[in-house]
């Protein structure tokens, strides 16, 4: 087994190999960079929210995504961005059935967004709100507050390092997260798995050297 | 008489195609001594996240 994260309980035959998240965060740098979609968005860098929602325990409850929307909406109001929401087809259909609309209009739906599209915008977002593991991920990278929208996180080094505040869906607690997360200073020092630079020539040298010996098992 | 010379061969089993795959499996497939083959549950690329 290969694992990202040295939380994983150490066996025989598992192997932590660090996050290629910055590996790959790294070597698609251009083309993030690249991405029109501040500009096609109308938006400035710093000045708007970047939402995320899409796992079954947030959406597919109506009166949990009504809180979450609800939280949205005030954090919308509170702060005067504007709050963009790549709309993950499962959320979309969610409210759709649900008949709820954003309650705020500063909250600005979006068909699903490509990777380097929503990763530029994740990079020069004021504030990031999700439900994402990888979005967790990429905001320590960035030095982007993120506030996540769950009870629990797979994520823990996130939350411990200081770049990460775990929320519920009840409204104010999200405001509150927010007001945390932009209140203090974005200088938290990534995790030492996340900074690995190679982690896909690593996977291959362990794959390699485990084969020398799959005779002797 | 050369030595027959075996392949590790490496099925990797995935939900669906990703960005964060897009160096490990090149690195992975351009290895002369891995035979990778990756299979894909749904064919659709999803959006991010």
């Amino acid at each position: 087994m290969i694992c990202y994260s040295p939380y994983v309980q150490r066996k025989e035959r598992i192997f932590v190999i660090g996050n290629p998240i910055g590996e790959v965060l790294e070597k698609h740098a251009e083309s993030i960079e690249g991405s029109p979609v501040l500009t096609q968005l109308t938006l400035q860098p710093g000045g708007y929210y970047l939402v995320t929602l899409h796992r079954a325990e947030n959406v597919d409850e109506p009166s949990r995504l009504e809180s979450l929307f609800l939280g949205l909406a005030r954090v919308a109001e509170t702060y005067r961005k504007p709050l963009v929401v790549s709309l993950h087809p499962r959320t979309a259909d969610k409210l759709a059935r649900s008949g709820l609309n954003p309650q705020s209009d500063r909250i600005c739906l979006l068909q699903p967004l490509g990777f380097f599209d929503f990763v530029k915008l994740e990079r020069h977002a004021y504030c990031v709100l999700s439900d994402s593991g990888t979005v967790q991920e990429e905001c320590c990278l960035f030095g982007v507050p993120n506030v996540t929208l769950r009870d629990v996180t797979e994520r823990a080094e996130t939350i411990e390092c200081g770049s990460n505040i775990l929320t519920g869906a009840d409204p104010e607690r999200i405001v509150g997260a927010v007001k945390i997360a932009l209140s203090t200073p974005c200088r938290w020092n990534p995790p030492g798995e996340y900074l690995e630079k190679d982690a896909s020539r690593t996977v291959v040298k362990i794959l390699l050297g485990y084969d020398l010996h799959a005779d002797e098992d | 008489m050369a030595e027959k010379h075996r392949k590790l061969r490496l099925h990797w089993l995935g939900w669906q195609a990703t960005p964060y795959n897009d160096f490990l499996f090149p690195a992975l497939a351009s290895d002369p001594e891995i035979d990778l083959t990756v299979y894909y549950s749904s064919s659709t690329l999803i959006s991010h996240p």
